[in-house]
Formats: structure tokens, sequence, C-alpha cells
């Protein structure tokens, strides 16, 4: 073995052209990863292109190049921006963004490097183990075992950071919903697509990741006319430290927050674990992976559970150390049986097969080389990935300095042209502003948004692994044939009803708090928004009722089966929260100075003071200033223009019509003159009307204008062109391409 | 010096240099020329030829279009650029190109047996009829094999048939469970599929775990297991293409071995599975263009096509995705009539599935 792996390593760098693959492989990973929408399988469909032109080695080097950093990269926008490039990337949002918020942007993106990169050591170390024992492993997990786990997973998920079982439990149903449009994986019928084929092959999952998450942030990007980050140092004194946290983001910093990761060992090392045996069983995905490797380290760190979500190292070491072992995992069932377990999994294969290279049972043996050449490059680019991310880490943190409103048309465009290229349909930036509309209601109700997500990823696998554990296993059988599956859906139990016992306890502290008070009605911030509320909660229960009655008396009763469930399940959560919301409105108080909740991409809590742990062990101890809300910052802002006799507290309401008009605008715009026309027009229209809210000076103003002009036309074009993308716009007009 | 007006005069500075570098980004950007290549009689010099696959970026008619189109394109001598449109389960990258300008810049890729067995199981997808389109050329995919685990007492597709209790066969459903459903019926079996697996890779997953001792799909998915004897091949749909396992598949029965060898005994039942050896020996997978596309323009793309589908190297290169043979277009309507003859069958016996 040792020699073979010797071997592999001098296949891997023992050559120039070798390492200037690997080097171009991570560079084009890194740099199209951060873009939303053209994360992983977009990224390696281009990586594809360029291997029917290369020979094996600069294949494996070049392809495992683009995906591992583009695997990485993608995390950088979630942390930074919280718009996710891709699903994966959804978890290490959680507490990335919230430590962004904190002027810890730099600190985070170490933390998320330091992580990645073990991540990619720990799962390469698993690989060259599981290569040994290959022609077992992909046979240990039988449909039951499957549904287990993914109920597992999905309890795990629906109980972070939401304040109500019954949100939870309509969440993913909302979820399983979304996932039953299309073509049921079981029978073939079509399911709600109502005659359009473009729903035939169901909502893509990088829409709804984009829809759900990218959408509502970029609603409250455009609110912010000041920078994103305006926060000052508190010391401990109570004084305050002038120096902007973020202008002094430095390598020290992301550095520090890199060695931060290191002390979190026990979750590195579990989460790699989790991400490799994830990798392993086919359709868990990394979204799961992540999510589940994030849900683990929360309900077994008691002592800092409450935490998670508010911005801490651990929530980014657990979502992030699962990252690069999944890929790895995955690559167990690849080379050792031939079978692919996603998609870029599956474009991996194809890369090998038009090389001659046929993986499968008996491969390694066949060629020890190559395989742990793979193990290398792999590796490799872990680390070059993340040493990239780390350089780069302060300079991309400076993103979080630029006031939202002007990044705002640049991460929009992007979205819509990012859904756009994984699609390769208009319909495709329809469903994201639908689905940004969903998002946009569930995040400020404190619906769980992972949940949702969670059920939409995970809703195939679970139909076909329940169909497929009924006709294997009938009756009662699954009990004594699969004991494991039983007691994985125990421990799921459990997690449920500890959930609820949490929620009972702080229900009655509340009501012991608000007696105190003198407030009568429940619920307390929770309350918020007591008509939309209930609205949100009439709407959901007409859709259960409606959607499973459709269900049930126009499909056969297999495929009708997943669309009936999930709508039992958002019947029963709309009637479980529907009393409670009616006394909210009945017992409405009107909000006086209280500020909206955060807008991170869970709804948490934030602490009044959090302590900064300083990563290189610095002498002072140095505190941040409570975050403000975006609806703090409007009424301090010298210029919000928008919420100048605006509809909704703060204006609220008014920021989020007129960002989703110019989300919808641009489009339009796209598809009424194509993408490159579309976006320009767009980034000058922009430019002119709205960017005035955060430049005073005419010349700037001009300058963004010309920038975002220039730079939108330029960036979409090469996309275009680099892609040999067709678009075929209502009115086609000739534009310069590139 | 006032801070804040030497602030402005920074800002104006970046703004002019801003505009500058605008200036300059849009004068190359309006010399920059789209490459052309070649020129001479070909109807498409100086332009550009898309290539629509209905795909996924890195699915099997994207990855086919990628492998042709440098071929195509010297050719031809023009560029050509290769782009998908994956939604709706390929039919609306089908319909895009069925409905584009006919001039012979928009080349399709048509996936008939999926169509027909859409048309069959009664799912509404485009409006496409067979005959509306010109068909260019076709390549030969993977056969499609039944294969049982090695340990089972099916050593034959006729052990199946004689089987006194209906044999769990696994499936990923669609055309394969149709398949699988219609020749047992045309033998007056019940089949008994589980056809619940995602993918061929669960597929196999399944098997080799002991889901069930008999499946069937595209011989690509079960290569290695067979090599490795961990799968027994049992009957396929066409002969075996060269290759490695050309020479263990050599004495595997195939349909039309079968319907001479162990004809069903009804007539019902021989006319369906005359049907199925005719389904499955089409070449499912075309490439075409629109209706009324100028006849010089069919011409040198059916002459391009056909150049570059017998070229050894495209062949290598489609031959590691499982895909050989090359089919002319001018054969492409008798195939496609023949397959939609099967469409009555699939509706009487898609409930069977």
């Amino acid at each position: 073995m040792w020699g073979n792996l010797l071997q592999g390593l001098e296949a891997t760098v023992g050559g120039w052209s070798a390492i200037v693959y690997l080097v171009s492989g991570v560079l084009l990973g890194v740099i199209v990863g951060v873009i939303p929408g053209l994360s992983g399988v977009v990224v390696i469909s281009i990586a594809l292109v360029f291997v029917y032109k290369l020979n094996l080695q600069a294949t494996l080097v070049f392809f495992l190049g683009v995906h591992a950093a583009g695997t990485y990269s993608a995390s950088i926008s979630s942390i930074l921006l919280n718009t996710p490039a891709h699903p994966e990337s959804v978890p290490v949002g959680i507490d990335g963004y919230p430590m962004s918020r904190r002027g810890e942007g730099a600190r985070a993106l170490g933390i998320s490097a330091a992580s990645t990169a073990v991540s990619g050591v720990v799962g390469g170390v698993l690989l060259v183990i599981a290569f040994h024992g290959v022609d077992t492993l992909g046979t240990l997990l039988h449909p039951p075992d499957m549904v287990a786990i993914i109920i597992l997973a999905i309890f795990l998920v629906a109980t972070l950071g939401v304040r109500r079982t019954s949100k939870a439990v309509i969440s993913i149903g909302l979820g399983f919903l979304l996932a039953s449009i299309g073509t049921s994986h079981v029978t073939g019928q079509s399911r709600f697509t109502f005659n359009s084929i473009y729903l035939l092959s169901g909502v893509s999952l990088a829409v709804v990741a984009i829809g759900t998450f990218a959408v509502p942030q970029m609603v409250d990007l455009f609110g912010v006319a000041s920078r994103t980050v305006k926060r000052r140092h508190l010391l401990a004194d109570g004084t305050s430290d002038p120096k902007d946290i973020v202008s002094g983001a430095s390598l020290r910093d992301t550095l520090g927050g890199a060695a931060e990761a290191l002390r979190h060992w026990v979750i590195l090392l579990r989460g790699a674990v989790i991400g490799f045996v994830g990798g392993i069983v086919p359709g868990v995905g990394g979204f799961a992976t992540n999510y589940i490797s994030y849900g683990v380290a929360k309900q077994l760190d008691r002592k800092r559970s409450h935490l998670y979500g508010t911005g801490i190292p651990e929530g980014i070491v657990a979502a992030e150390s699962s990252s690069l072992a999944k890929e790895e995992g995955s690559k167990v069932m690849t080379l050792g049986l031939g079978l692919p377990t996603g998609t870029a999994s599956a474009l991996f294969l194809v890369a090998l097969a038009i090389q001659g290279v046929q993986p499968g049972i008996g491969f390694i043996d066949r060629h020890p080389v190559q395989a742990y050449e793979i193990v290398w490059v792999l590796v490799l680019c872990t680390l070059l990935g993340t040493a990239v991310g780390v350089l780069a880490g302060p300079q991309l943190a400076r993103v979080t300095r630029v006031p939202g409103v002007l990044l705002f048309p640049f991460v929009i465009a992007f979205c819509l042209v990012g859904v756009y290229i994984a699609d390769v349909t208009y319909v495709a930036m329809g469903e994201i502003i639908v689905l940004g509309l969903v998002g946009i209601v569930l995040r400020r109700l404190g619906y769980s948004l992972g949940a949702y997500m969670m059920g939409v990823v995970m809703g195939p696998t679970l139909e076909q692994n329940v169909y497929l554990s009924h006709r294997l296993f009938p009756g009662w059988t699954v009990a004594t044939d699969r004991p494991v599956a039983v007691v994985i859906v125990a421990v799921a139990l459990v997690v449920l009803v500890l959930k609820v016992l949490e929620v009972r306890r702080a229900d009655r502290a509340e009501r012991a708090g608000n007696a105190r008070r003198g407030v009568l009605a429940r619920g307390g911030k929770e309350n918020r928004y007591p008509v939309l509320e209930l609205g949100t909660t009439i709407v959901l229960l007409v859709l259960g009722v409606g959607a499973g009655w459709y269900a049930a008396t126009h499909y056969d009763g297999v495929t009708a089966g997943l669309p009936v469930v999930c709508c039992l399940l958002i019947v029963a959560g709309t009637l479980w929260q529907l009393p409670r919301h009616v006394n909210a409105l009945r017992h409405r108080v009107e909000p006086t100075t209280e500020p909206d909740p955060p807008t991170a991409a869970m709804p948490v809590a934030q602490p009044p003071i959090t302590p900064l742990p300083t990563g290189g062990g610095a002498a002072t101890t140095v505190l941040v200033q409570a975050e403000p809300t975006i609806e703090d910052e409007e009424t301090t802002t010298a210029s919000p223009g928008i919420v100048r006799r605006a509809w909704g507290r703060h204006g609220q309401y008014t920021r989020e019509i007129a960002a989703v008009g110019w989300a919808v605008g641009c489009a339009l715009l796209c598809w009424l003159v194509g993408f490159r026309l579309g976006v320009g027009i767009f980034g000058l229209a922009y430019g002119l009307v709205a960017a005035g809210r955060a430049l005073t000076s005419r010349w700037r103003k001009v300058a963004f204008t010309v920038a975002s002009v220039v730079v939108l036309y330029v960036v979409v074009s090469l996309l275009f062109t680099a892609l040999g993308l067709y678009e075929d716009p209502l009115i086609f007009i000739p534009v310069p391409t590139f | 010096m006032n801070p804040t007006s030497a602030r402005h005069r920074r800002g104006r500075h970046a703004a002019l240099a801003t505009l500058l570098a605008a200036a300059m980004a849009l004068t190359a950007c309006s010399t920059t020329k789209p490459a052309s290549a070649g020129a001479g009689k070909s109807y498409c010099a100086g332009r550009t030829v898309t290539f629509l696959a209905p795909d996924d970026p890195g699915g099997n008619s994207d990855l086919q279009m990628r492998v042709v189109a440098p071929t195509i394109s010297q050719i031809l001598g023009c560029t050509v650029h290769v782009t998908d449109s994956p939604q709706g389960d390929t039919v609306v990258g089908q319909d895009l190109v069925a409905h584009a300008k006919p001039d012979g810049l928009t080349v399709g890729y048509l996936q008939v047996s999926k169509d027909v067995y859409n048309e069959g199981i009664g799912k509404k997808t485009i409006d496409f009829k067979a005959d509306s389109v010109e068909y260019l050329a076709s390549t030969q995919g993977t056969p499609n094999v039944v294969i049982a685990a090695p340990g089972s007492p099916y050593k034959t597709f006729q052990d199946i048939i004689n089987s006194p209790t209906p044999v769990k066969i696994l499936s990923t459903g669609g055309s394969g469970a149709m398949t699988m459903t219609m020749l047992l019926a045309a033998y007056g079996k019940k089949a008994n599929l589980v056809s619940g697996y995602s993918s061929s890779a669960d597929l196999v997953q399944g098997f080799l775990r002991g889901d069930g001792p008999v499946t069937n799909s595209a011989l690509s998915a079960f290569s290695t297991i067979i090599t490795d004897g961990k799968a027994r091949p049992i009957l396929m749909d066409a002969a075996p293409p060269p290759g490695p396992l050309a020479d263990r598949l050599r004495n595997v029965q195939v349909y039309s071995d079968m319907l001479k060898q162990n004809p069903p005994t009804s007539a019902s039942g021989n006319q369906l599975m005359q049907t199925l050896v005719n389904y499955r020996a089409a070449p499912s997978d075309w490439y075409f263009v629109p209706a009324g596309t100028p006849k010089d323009a069919v011409d040198q793309l059916r002459n391009a096509f056909g150049k570059a589908l017998q070229d050894k190297g495209v062949q290598r290169k489609l031959a590691a995705l499982a895909v050989d043979g090359y089919v002319p277009g001018s054969l492409g309507l008798k195939y496609i009539k023949q397959m939609e003859a099967i469409v009555p069958d699939i509706q009487k016996y898609s409930s069977g599935s």
C-alpha cells in the first residue's frame, strides 16, 4: 500500500504540467464556485468540456481540483453575504453570516478554510482505509435504514433554531410538497404539473436554495444604505475603540480563525466521519450531511447549544467539517463499485470513461496508482483551495464594508444568471421569484428554512426508500429484519419529544414573564406580525387541504403517498398553531420600539454583548457591540430614501416590495432582450435610481452606474460564451459578445 | 487641507478612472467579433451551428454532442457550440429545436424511446410528431440486459417464465420496467416488479445486497458486476457491442433468438414479442433539424454526421460512453414509425407496472 501511495503522490505532483493543471483547476473552482448557482455540478460540467483535450493524469488533477475548490469557495458567499452558492453551503452560513455581520468575516473564513482542509485530509485517510473493504460497504444499508436515517436527519434539522414545533412540522411538509412536484420517481406518474412540461422534472434544487435563502437576503441587503457592517470595538473597560473591525481585518485574523478551528478537533473529526459516511450513501447529498453534522454538534454541545446560530466558531466547524469528506466518501462507491452517488460522481465517472478508465469492482487492485493519485489530488486540492481562501480572506471580508444597496444589483443579477445556467430556461427566474417570496414570509415568521430545504432535498429519496421498504420488507418484518432502523427511528422520536418539552418549558417561562409585565398575549416576540401570522396559517391550511384532496383524488395510491402525507403534516401543524394566532390577534398589543428579529438564515436570538475571542491569543479582551438590526440601521441612516413615508413599521414592507420589484424587473429585462443586454440595462437603471441612497456625490453615482453596467455585461457575456449558452429572448437585439 | 474636499477630489479621480476604464472596455468589447471558422461552400460558413442537448450538462445527449461537435465543426467549416436545455424530462429541449427557425443552424437530439413510452402511458408532453423533423443520424446505444444473481435458480429467461410464483424483478421503472412487464405478458405471466430505484447505480446496489434475484437495465450499468462474476446475464435485446464483454456475452440469448427458439403459445403473445424485438432493435437517440430545413443544409449535415460518427477517434470516445454504431438519417422515419407501433401495447400494459 505504501509503495502505491508514494507512486500516487509522484504521479500527482511529479511534473510541472501536473502542478499547472492542479493550480488551474483550483483557481477555476474558487472563482466560479463563489457565484450563486454556478457551483457544484455546473462547475464540474465546465471542467468536463476540457477533459476531452487532456490526458488521464491531467484529467484527474484538473477535474478534481475544480470540484474540491468549488466545494470550498461556495461557502465564501454564504459566510459573507448569506447568499449560498448552492444548497451544500447553506449550513455554514447559519453561524458564518452572524459572525460576518459582527465584522469577523476574515475570522469566519479562516475557520471555514481550516475546517475544510481538515475535512479533506481526514476524508482522504478514511478513503484509503475504505479502499480495503469497498466490496461490502455499498450493500450495508438497506432501504429501511435509509428511511430511518432520513427521518432522524429531518428531525435534527427541524428542531434547529425554530421556536415552535408546529412551524417545524409545517416546514417539513412544505418541503416535501415542493419535492413532490414533477414525475414520481416510483411510478413515473406526473404530480402537480398541471400539463406544464417545465414542471415534469420538478423544481430545481439550485432554484429552491437561491430562492429560499438568497432572495430574502437580497431584500435585506437592499435595505442597508450604509455599510453592511458598521461596528466599533468596545473594550473591556467600557470605552470604545475607534478602529473599524473590518478595515482592520488582516491575514492574522484569518490565520487566527484557522488556528481556532483546530481547537475544536472533536467536532472536526466527528463532522468528517459523518460527511464520509454520508458520501457513501446514494442520494444523501452535501446539504443533508452538512446539516446533520451541524445538528449533531448542536445536540451534543449541551453547554453552548443555545449559542448555535448566533455566530460561534463551533457552528462553522460543524457545518464545514463534513463538506469535503462527503466528496471523498462518494469516491468509495464511484471507484470501488463504479456506482455514482450523485450527479458530481456521475460526471467524474464520465470523465474517467472518456479517458478509457472504467472504475468498478477490482479497480483498486487493477489501478492502485491511479486510485491513490485520486486521494492525493483531493487532499492537495483541498489544501491549495484552503490556502487561496486564507490568503484572500481579508480582502474578501472587505465586501461586508460595501453598503448592501450597492451589492444588491450584482448579487441579484448573478443569482438570476446562475439559475438560468443551471436550468437553461427563463421559467427558472419566475420560480426563483415565487420561491423567494415564500422564503421572505417563512423567514420573517420564524419557520424552519432548514427543514423546508431538507424536505425538498430528501423528499424523493425518502419516498423511494419508503416504497422499497414496503415492497422488500412487507408488514412488520421490517422490525425484526432491520433492528438498526428501529433504533434510529426511536432516537429521532426522542429528539422530537425533547424539542416539544423544551418549547413547553420556554412557554411556561414566557407566560410567567408576561404575567409579571401584565401582557396578555402569548408568544411575545414570535407574534410580532399577528395579521401576517394568521393569514399565512390560513393560506397554508387551505393549501394543505386542497393539495391533499387533489392528490388523493387524481393519483393512484403510491403516487399520492408523498403529497398526502406532507399535506397531513401541513394541516396538522396549521391546526395546531391556529388557535394561538387567533388568540394573539385578539389580544394584539401594538409594538412600540421593539426591533425586528435578526436576519440570519435561521431566526436566532442574539445576545446583547457577544464576547469576541481573539483567536490568536491577544492580550486585550475585546467586546463587540450588539448587532443592530437592519430596521435600526434604516432609522439611523442619513439617507434611507425608501423608508420615508413607507408602508409598514420601519418601512420593511416598502423595502421588500421595492427589492422584489427590482428583481422582477431584472428578470423581465433578461427575458425580453436577453441576459447580456438585460443585466446591462438593469445595472444602468439601478445605478441611476437606487444607488443614490448610498452615494451622495453625483460623480460617485455615475462611476458606480458605469462600473456596474460594464461589470455585469462583461461577466455575463464571458459566462455565456464560455459555456456556449443558448438563449432565446422575446426581442432579439444583436450585441457585441466576447 | 480640508479633508472633505480632498475626499471629494479623490472620489472624482476614482470616478474619472472608472469612466475611462469603462470606455476602454466598451471599445474593446465592440471590436471583438465572434470567431468564425472555415469558408467556401458550407451552408453555415461564417455562422454558428448550435447543438442543443435536451439533458443536464454532462447528461447522455450533452456528452455525445460534445464528442461529435469538434469533428462536425471541422467538416462543415463553421463554428459548432453545444448548449443544454434540460427541463421537462428532455421534451423542452426537443421542442425548442423542433420549433426553431429551419435554417440548419439549430441541431437537436431526440430520445424516441422515452417519447414513445411517455405517449404510451398517457403522459402529457409536447406536441411532437415523429415525421415533423428531418433526421440526420443516430448512434446505437448500449443494449438492455436482464441479469440474475449467480446463486439464483434462473439460468435463462425461460426459468423465470417457468417459475411457479412470480419472480421478484428489480427495476428503475420507466421503459425498462415496461419491457419486463411486456416480455412476461407475452408468455402469459404477471410481473412482480419492485421499481422504486432512483438510478441504475441504486439498482445495482440493491441487486448486490440481495433485494431481488433478477433485474434489467443498460449493459453499461452492469458491465463491472458481470465481469466480476457477481451477475449472470440471461437475456439481451440486441447483440452485444464489440468490446471486452463481447466474448462473455456471446452465448446470451437475444429477443429475436427467444422468439425463434421459445415462441409464445398465443398469437397475441407472438405479436407482442415481435413488437418488442422491433422496439428494442431500433436506435432511439437521433440527431435532427426542424422540418423545412433547406435540402442542401440537411444533406451537408447528414454527410458531416456520417463522417464524424464513423471516425475512429470519435468512435473510441463514444465507446467510452457505452455508445456505438451509426445509423444514417435516411432510415429515421422507418425506425420511428416502427417504435410508435408499440404505443398501443404500452397503453395496454402500463397498468401492470
